[in-house]
């Protein structure tokens, strides 16, 4: 009894009672299908039939040879390059434009971080109003000035940058937000010094803030990157990959796919792993060029 | 260098506080001035009027004849050195040196040749390849420094700028700022709460208090001659003892303190004694009883704080702490002896007073008497 007692009172136990929900959490919702995950990438799974044969590196070799990878990787590629730089940037000017004190500054805050907290499917079906081929308000507007009207989501060529514009729009509240608090942990006596070196506005923006914001620009970065090359919600309920036949196509869609549709899990699986060590590869070089890059201050 | 002109400058910040009331003030061409005062008392906000970093209210400032009250601070040619010297993080001691230049568009051969001179003059040479944080306090207040220096500017204004450092370095940065001042003479415009350095390095000092000039002179004439309570209260260190007083017919009675002041009218009145003043009495002599409390030795001085009777007079400089004891007022005085006199706690010493070492002042008012 006296045992028992002593074993229930060690920092051990208690140690575990603090820590064991979490372990639970990550364990079953995090560890396991990561690991499930390989093992299904190594077998032949349609996820109903319990027969899952394995079939060795079969799945990673048929990725070469996937045409449909092939469009929604260049797809991916194409809406990280474009996502990451514009909304990285244009979040830097609208949080620059919004770190100052002005009437109704917590409003026009508020409202530029409402649509991160908005949920997808709603953001999506504004999207699909406002960029309607016949109806939108995008079209109404650019056919008062004489241009258009385009299909945005309907054009083979354009439903890609619409999805851009969709997901800038949706995510930059969030790069706002990490600017602002990293805006504000710039001395402002920087700035004074600076202007009295004889600095403009512009120089003082150029060689003061956005150096200082180095940190920031690259947690950005590196974050904006991780979620581009998973974009998976938009095109899932605004384009299905389409228009056909697959000009939305990317990575994760066609993945999703293949695991829920076309009963190839095992294939998709392994689709996801490469993806998982593209996006490592990629924030580790991000990582190794911004630490050479951004001053942190000490 | 240049001359510059407080015209009447007044600072009301939104929220309706003074900040600086009606200063006026020259400062002649390539004179070291030292703005002093209590925090609060509106130096820091003159100075930053005068860099352009906050809005005239009203009033004018001028440097060589231009009123620059709209002028941006790009385009007033002064240097500002920081309290926390505001060194540009990212950049290495170089950079830093040179962003005022290369701002003004400076060829960069001229931008070298600049650089390498104050970071001789300052001994920065060894330095130039390092960023702000992998330098010491002592350093990084030389680079601000050289960051001022190397844009020869018509103007220093210098807003605390030792207040960070230690003790011993400050001694020795105040030495070198006075030589620095002494081989460039650039008109400087000092800022700082610390009236050693007010003392020591200040062709005049300016006191402020609540945004008001209290005082402008040469240190010494406003040590020896204080115009006001404030002043005599502030400057000074330790400060000067102050005590209320009674005066009837040219004689004050302060205590056990009485003197003989002919012409003085009659009325409540503060009398002020510096603490070099206050000696111990010879034998025979009309002397102050005064207990020690605190012995303070210095090495070359002692500071001995005690009581005698009486009552505190408050300069508003300082929070004066009252003294504590039985029965008849008590009131805290501080004394400087020589380092001989070793006196203990507890030693009851008579003091000997001279009347014409004792200020006077008007206990309504404020105002010097005498």
């Amino acid at each position: 009894m006296g045992r028992l007692r002593r074993a229930l009172a060690s920092d051990h136990v208690a140690g575990w009672a603090f820590i064991g929900p979490a372990v639970l959490l990550i364990g079953v919702f995090g560890i396991l299908p990561i690991v499930w995950g390989l093992v299904l990438s190594f077998q032949k799974s349609d996820l109903i039939d319990p027969n899952t044969p394995f079939v060795g590196l079969t799945n990673y070799r048929a990725l070469a040879h996937d045409h449909v990878l092939r469009i929604a990787a260049g797809h991916t590629l194409v809406y990280t390059g474009v996502f990451v730089p514009v909304s990285v940037i244009g979040a830097l000017f609208v949080a620059v434009a919004l770190n100052r004190k002005i009437h109704l500054i917590r409003f026009y805050r508020t409202a530029v971080f409402v649509p991160v907290v908005a949920s997808t499917i709603a953001t999506s079906i504004m999207f699909l109003w406002l960029f309607d081929a016949q109806y939108g308000l995008a079209n109404w507007l650019l056919g008062k000035i004489g241009v258009g009207p385009f299909g945005f989501f309907d054009s083979p060529r354009g439903a890609l940058y619409a999805i851009i514009a969709m997901t800038v729009w949706g995510w930059v509240g969030f790069d706002v937000i990490i600017y602002l608090a990293a805006l504000q942990g710039i001395p402002h006596e920087l700035v004074e010094a600076a202007e009295i070196d004889g600095a403009s506005r512009w120089s003082i923006f150029r060689s003061i803030t956005v150096p200082l914001l180095g940190p920031a620009t690259l947690l950005l970065v590196v974050w904006s990157s991780i979620n581009a090359l998973q974009l998976f919600d938009e095109v899932y309920f605004v384009t299905h990959g389409g228009p056909p036949p697959y000009n939305t196509a990317v990575v994760v869609w066609w993945l999703f796919s293949l695991a829920f549709r076309l009963g190839a899990a095992g294939y998709a699986a392994a689709i996801a792993y490469v993806l998982f060590l593209a996006i490592l590869v990629l924030t580790m070089v991000q990582f190794w060029v911004g630490n050479k890059v951004v001053h942190y201050s000490s | 260098m240049a001359q510059v002109v407080l015209d009447h400058v007044t600072k009301v910040f939104d929220d309706q506080v003074m900040a600086v009331d009606d200063l006026t003030l020259t400062v002649g061409d390539g004179e070291f001035i030292i703005l002093v005062g209590p925090s609060g008392c509106g130096k820091t906000t003159a100075l930053r009027m005068l860099a352009g970093l906050e809005k005239v209210t009203s009033g004018r400032i001028a440097i060589d004849g231009r009123v620059i009250n709209d002028v941006s601070p790009r385009d007033r040619d002064i240097a500002m050195v920081f309290q926390n010297y505001a060194l540009y993080p990212h950049m290495t001691v170089f950079r830093n040196l040179a962003f005022g230049l290369r701002q003004r568009k400076v060829p960069s051969r001229e931008i070298d040749r600049r650089v390498h001179e104050v970071s001789e003059i300052l001994g920065l040479d060894e330095l130039l390849k390092r960023r702000p944080a992998q330098l010491s306090g002592g350093q990084r207040q030389r680079v601000a420094m050289g960051r001022a220096l190397v844009r020869e500017p018509k103007a220093f204004l210098l807003d605390e700028p030792l207040s960070n450092l230690d003790a011993k370095l400050r001694v020795q940065m105040r030495a070198e700022l006075k030589r620095l001042h002494q081989r460039l003479g650039v008109t400087t415009i000092y800022v700082t709460h610390d009236q050693v350095e007010a003392m020591t390095l200040g062709d005049r000092i300016a006191v402020l208090s609540g945004g008001k000039l209290q005082q402008l002179g040469p240190p010494q004439d406003v040590y020896d001659h204080p115009v006001n309570v404030f002043v005599a209260g502030f400057i000074g260190s330790p400060p000067m003892n102050l005590l209320r007083a009674n005066a009837v017919n040219g004689r004050i009675t302060a205590g056990d303190l009485q003197l003989d002041i002919p012409g003085l009218a009659d009325g409540d009145v503060v009398v002020g004694v510096r603490p070099e003043m206050l000696r111990p009495a010879g034998d025979g002599l009309p002397a102050v009883p005064f207990t020690v409390d605190v012995v303070e030795p210095l090495g070359d001085e002692i500071v001995v704080h005690g009581t005698v009777a009486g009552r505190l007079a408050g300069s508003g400089a300082d929070d004066q702490i009252p003294a504590t004891g039985s029965g008849a007022e008590l009131a805290t005085v501080t004394a400087r002896f020589d380092p001989q006199l070793r006196p203990t706690v507890g030693d009851r010493i008579p003091l000997r007073i001279r009347p014409e070492a004792v200020h006077v002042f008007d206990a309504r008012t404020g105002e010097a008497i005498r």
